[in-house]
């Protein structure tokens, strides 16, 4: 694609790659840098996507770029305020060790019924059904990355409805 | 617990409120919105609702974002960066196999060399090629600024 083209382009989805930034971040500085980040990125791949799907694509990759700085936003503000980083978990003292008798099983049925989704079906398969992470990505069409975080995510919020129920530390 | 059932289904997708808060601007919290952005990047189908909810035109002030035309070429720019490097580092691996296979290094016992730290010369080896590819590129940026402003005025 010529630079006169890519330029036509950019000037036709601005606007609108600038809105799904902006919506998904809410801070207008870092959803300008995005959308710049944004076509960095559409202008590497352009040639793999057809002209009919550019809204949808280009959509994605905003997503994308949006994910990976609330992902980095996120996590440093739970290391900050003395919660455990992803990769420090602790590999005992978590709600896997409920589920070796039946109360505990039946305890984080329930707590995982609670949870939600994106979080509900995932924590079951990896906790209840001891599912691999990859297994539970093929299963649930996800991401194992993404899966990796609900996981981690599920087992904070576990972890946490249990300490206020008297279990654990 | 997240009180995030609101926006997603049983089936893990977003639902019409989900997708009506974010496409109206309204306040969301911030594990949501990442939730919410972490679907978005792979899920076909609630990226598509999403960008049909902000067709025609989406409900947002647009100031300050630079002419398309900077963006385009610094695009094409980093485009050219990261061609070059690549051009670099296979030349290099080329030249490295032709002078090992010509100069029968590979015949050479390993235990009678001197000691060299890898790593810090793989990241000297490194930084020069950046730097080179980086001079030719700013080279051919002269060049093709020049042609691309002729094309513009033209």
């Amino acid at each position: 694609m010529k630079n006169s083209e890519f330029s036509a382009l950019i000037e036709r989805y601005q606007s609108f790659v600038f809105a799904v930034c902006f919506q998904l971040v809410g801070d207008k500085e870092e959803a300008l840098d995005l959308t710049q980040e944004t076509f960095l990125s559409a202008y590497r791949h352009i040639d793999t996507c057809r002209a009919e799907n550019y809204r949808p694509w280009l959509a994605r990759i905003a997503a994308n770029k949006a994910k990976d700085f609330l992902r980095s936003a996120y996590q440093r503000r739970v290391t900050a305020s003395g919660g455990e980083a992803l990769e420090e978990l602790p590999a005992r003292g978590g709600p896997e060790e409920l589920c070796d008798c039946a109360d505990g099983v039946r305890r984080i049925r329930e707590k995982i019924d609670q949870l939600g989704e994106p979080y509900t079906m995932a924590a079951r398969m990896y906790f209840l059904e001891e599912k691999s992470i990859e297994e539970i990505s093929t299963r649930l069409s996800r991401p194992k990355k993404t899966i990796q975080t609900q996981i981690y995510r599920a087992k904070q919020m576990l972890r946490q409805s249990l300490k206020e129920d008297g279990y654990g530390t | 617990m997240a009180l995030n059932h609101l926006y997603f289904d049983s089936g893990g997708h977003l639902t019409a409120k989900a997708l009506g808060d974010l496409a109206s601007g309204a306040p969301i919290e911030e594990l949501a919105r990442l939730e919410i952005a972490e679907h978005l990047s792979y899920c076909d189908k609630c990226i598509k609702a999403y960008t049909d909810l902000l067709c025609p035109q989406p409900p947002v002030d647009l100031t300050q974002l630079p002419p398309a035309q900077v963006t385009a070429r610094r695009a094409a720019r980093e485009g050219r960066v990261l061609f070059l490097q690549r051009c670099a580092r296979v030349g290099f691996a080329a030249c490295l196999t032709l002078m090992v296979w010509l100069g029968g290094l590979s015949q050479i016992d390993p235990e009678t060399l001197p000691k060299v730290d890898m790593h810090a010369a793989g990241e000297k080896i490194s930084d020069s090629l950046a730097d080179f590819s980086q001079q030719i590129s700013d080279g051919l940026d002269q060049l093709f600024d020049f042609s691309f402003e002729r094309s513009f005025k033209s």
